[in-house]
């Protein structure tokens, strides 16, 4: 005979045993995806905070936003002599765009050629400020180009590294977030490399620096106004700027040209409100 | 209160081997039919083997009982150990000799020779892998005169696959291996073996899906799936009697399968 009480509290440490290791990984699953989602909140508001004040600043328009980001990025020039480079950086650059930016929108050639004209005194206002200021930088800070590739090849390489590994780096991105965008600003500098100004502009868009990021979309457009994601991150930031009106109009101005889908959509979210 | 219909349909799992018990399974059915027509084709020795509770007791017993009406037949359930008393057995039953003292192999071979039978008496021998290698070989010496026809079941391990190759391999004729049922004839068991007693809604109660989980749990096996049946009835009835609200008859619920198979050691928790 048998002991049915027994019986069926065997049976019932049967079932949650053999449920434990479904349960396990549903739960490590959410655990993960929460830690990520936290750090990558946490990464972000972090980062606002660092140009909180700059941010401010820029947007009462008095202060040139960029002076901070001089001198900021003066120090790091003196740390490691800046000079433009072929693959390596690239590369690393690739990655930080992989891991740290969902944009869905792939750039896009497009064959006709508008150009952004931001004409409101708005513009008008930040274009003195900062647009200016980089490019001042850029002449400044040229004589005192040294070459060391070897370093800087080195210093990409262990970039690169670290962003690769999946976890437990996630304390040393989050340092290197800043750290990272700076060292593109210089890289940029150097190269004009629409590309390195497109990710910076992402960069300050994820950031919560809409300023920045408005500037950088401009730049980017300038230096290629094919260039699909720097429209976008353009429009994005007008809307975070309360600038929707503006968003809206260059949206269309730009889709008359490309009739780019991405743009099409956005337009769309902007004036549903869905886009705030 | 509703009579106990669990009761009668646990009995029907006991581990009884009984000719009358014996359920048509299509595959095996065919494989029966053949090998009963060995057994009156000119052949030494038959033999049977498979896992054990795979059918073999069951189907040499069906034999047996088929066998009795048209030849002259003897069943061994239970094997004979002793040299001796081996001997003995076969001459009293098939030679009617009453023999006092011991009988050793050549002096019942002797008595074999000198008597005319006008028939080959079947000596059917189950569980034949515990007899010894001695035995064995006389069994073969004896299968060779032709006198005697035996048919023999064993165990299929890699040891028992040894002793049938050295032993009969030259002369088996026909051998027919047992294996566990599939899923589809492991229904056909259970269904028609509780129809059988007349226990039509338990067996109504078997639906493929609980039929599959007891085949994953039994492999199809007879003994086992027999044992954990037995147990699954015990069960049922018991909460039939006791607390009736944690059953219903409509189809066998999973928990109590998996209760069953926890308690016949099936599953280790
Ligand atoms: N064809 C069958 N019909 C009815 N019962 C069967 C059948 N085959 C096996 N069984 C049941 O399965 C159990 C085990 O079978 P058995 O013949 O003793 O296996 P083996 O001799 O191979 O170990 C038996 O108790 C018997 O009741
Ligand atoms: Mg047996």
């Amino acid at each position: 005979m048998f002991d049915i009480n027994e019986l069926e509290r065997k049976w019932l440490t049967y079932k949650i045993k053999s449920y434990l290791p479904h349960a396990i990984i549903i739960i490590s699953t959410l655990v993960i995806f929460i830690t990520l989602f936290t750090t990558i909140n946490y990464q972000n508001s972090k980062s606002r905070v660092q140009n909180g004040n700059t941010a401010a600043v820029a947007k009462d328009g008095n202060i040139s936003k960029v002076k901070a980001e001089t001198i900021t990025a003066k120090k790091v020039d003196s740390n490691t002599q800046n000079t433009p480079l072929e693959n390596t950086p690239q590369k690393a650059q690739e990655t930080i765009n992989e891991k740290f930016f969902n944009e869905k929108n792939e750039t896009k050639k497009v064959e006709t050629k508008v150009v952004l004209t931001p004409s409101l005194s708005f513009m008008d206002k930040i274009n003195k400020s900062t647009v200016s200021e980089p490019i001042r930088i850029i002449e400044a800070e040229a004589p005192a180009v040294e070459t060391v590739k070897e370093e800087e090849r080195v210093i990409a390489k262990e970039e690169a590294i670290t962003l690769e590994e999946p976890k437990g780096s996630i304390n040393i991105k989050r340092q290197n977030i800043q750290n990272d965008i700076e060292q593109v600003i210089k890289r940029f500098k150097k190269s004009n490399d629409p590309t390195l100004s497109l990710f910076i502009a992402k960069s300050y868009y994820n950031a919560g620096d809409y300023n920045l990021a408005y500037n950088y979309a401009l730049i980017t457009n300038e230096i290629d106004s094919n260039q699909e994601t720097s429209w976008i991150i353009f429009a994005k930031s007008l809307v975070k700027l309360d600038q929707k009106d503006k968003a809206v109009e260059t949206l269309k101005e730009y889709i008359k040209q490309s009739h780019s889908a991405n743009a099409k959509t956005l337009m769309d979210e902007i004036l549903s409100g869905e886009m705030k | 209160m509703k009579s106990n219909i669990f009761k009668n349909s646990k009995n029907v799992f006991l581990d009884i081997v009984n000719a009358e018990d014996y359920i048509q399974i299509d595959r095996v059915s065919k494989m029966y039919h053949s090998f009963k027509d060995s057994v009156n084709k000119p052949l030494k020795m038959l033999l049977l083997y498979g896992k054990p509770g795979t059918g073999k007791s069951m189907f040499l017993t069906k034999l047996y009982h088929d066998l009795l009406s048209s030849r002259i037949v003897y069943l061994y359930q239970t094997p004979i150990l002793d040299d001796s008393e081996f001997f003995k057995t076969l001459a009293k039953d098939i030679l009617d000799v009453k023999y006092q003292g011991d009988l050793n192999f050549t002096q019942f071979m002797k008595i074999l020779e000198n008597r005319a039978l006008d028939y080959v008496p079947i000596v059917l021998l189950d569980e034949a892998q515990l007899y010894s290698n001695f035995l064995i070989e006389k069994i073969r010496l004896l299968s060779d005169t032709r006198k005697i026809k035996f048919v023999i079941t064993l165990h299929k391990t890699e040891k028992e696959d040894l002793i049938a190759k050295e032993h009969f391999q030259t002369r088996i004729w026909d051998s027919i291996e047992l294996k566990n049922a599939s899923a589809s004839e492991l229904k056909v068991y259970i269904q028609k073996k509780l129809m059988k007693a007349n226990c039509f809604d338990s067996a109504n109660m078997f639906k493929d899906s609980s039929v599959k989980l007891i085949h994953n749990l039994t492999h199809g096996n007879y003994r086992d799936t027999n044992k954990l049946l037995y147990i699954l009835f015990d069960i049922y009835s018991h909460y039939h009697e006791n607390n009736p609200a944690k059953i219903n008859t409509i189809s066998i619920s999973n928990k109590i399968i998996e209760m069953s198979a926890i308690h016949t050691g099936l599953i280790h928790v």
